[in-house]
């Protein structure tokens, strides 16, 4: 039975995203500076593709985690995300990651925020499904149209 | 000549026997507040008291919850209990973990007041008419009537709140 996986952890100023590292097909950095707006149009492997700012992302729905310029694209299950985080490629245990419970395993899961893990520094590493992350954040933005 | 374990023994029979003569059963409630309000809920029903701890933000929950706290590794979701009852919103760090089977659920409370112990019969139960949602009955505590919470009843509107906000 499976006891870890690999997972690309983006490490903000107060917290980290996990990413379950199957889910990526590819990476490059880029130079451009970045603005905060919640997508762009880029040329990635030389073709014209919409990247969504995941800086953007997580400074709306979490908290305010400042952007740098440094700057990295990935394509996660087939759409493409930049983002300024520091990442990295981490091997996890999976008991390490917690689940939120009963009502709320559901209702989180479905927002795309599958479990969270706990780490030295007071620090939280919340494990994403990128895909259902967006979408949540799309629905949610409807509401309060708070997209860039 | 008795040995000192052998006397605790006996004062705790007759302690007990005591207590048998006075028949009527009592409860204990933690009474706590929410801003100015004092609010009581059924000492078996909390299971930890936490301060201190930081709130970690969940996204797209509804606004009484705060996020979760890291009560020994796990994430406990934290349900501000002031917005949710009164729609105040507070700011402090003190919570009570509910007992409540198969969740991770505590409430976010302004103060600590008391472990009250009254008879039984002390509580005042509302009517099916009367009751509001999430009161069982009130008891009367240093001359106040304080409201007692019916855990099980926010904890289903919480659930359906969530549904409906899938």
């Amino acid at each position: 039975m499976k006891t870890t996986a690999d997972f690309i952890c983006l490490s903000y100023k107060k917290s980290d995203f996990l990413i379950e590292k199957d889910m990526i097909s590819a990476s490059t950095y880029s130079g451009q500076k970045k603005e905060l707006r919640f997508s762009r149009l880029a040329q990635v492997l030389g073709r014209e593709v919409q990247v969504i700012n995941f800086d953007f992302l997580v400074n709306k729905a979490f908290h305010d985690e400042g952007i740098s310029d440094e700057c990295m694209i990935m394509k996660i299950n087939g759409q493409y995300y930049e983002t300024s985080a520091e990442a990295f490629v981490k091997s996890i245990g999976l008991r390490e990651l917690k689940l939120f419970g009963s009502i709320m395993d559901e209702f989180c899961q479905q927002k795309g925020i599958l479990a969270v893990r706990y780490v030295e520094n007071d620090r939280i590493q919340y494990l994403l499904d990128a895909g259902k992350f967006l979408q949540a954040f799309e629905e949610d933005c409807n509401d309060k149209t708070i997209t860039g | 000549m008795n040995n000192i374990i052998d006397t605790i023994k006996e004062s705790q029979v007759s302690e007990n026997n005591a207590g048998n003569l006075d028949e009527t059963p009592e409860m204990t409630w933690l009474i706590f507040s929410l801003n100015e309000n004092i609010y009581a809920v059924e000492a078996s029903m909390a299971k930890e008291i936490l301060r201190n701890l930081d709130i970690y933000p969940l996204p797209f929950v509804p606004a009484f919850v705060k996020g979760v706290i890291n009560r020994h590794g796990e994430p406990y979701s934290v349900i501000d209990l002031s917005l949710f009852l009164d729609g105040i919103n507070q700011d402090v760090s003190l919570f009570i973990v509910l007992n409540l089977p198969d969740s991770k659920f505590c409430i976010q409370i302004t103060d600590v007041l008391d472990f009250h112990t009254a008879p039984e019969d002390s509580i005042i139960k509302l009517t099916e008419v009367q009751e509001t949602a999430f009161y069982t009955g009130t008891i009367d505590y240093k001359g106040k009537t304080v409201p007692i919470i019916n855990a099980a009843r926010i904890y289903e509107k919480i659930r359906t709140t969530l549904e409906n906000n899938r």
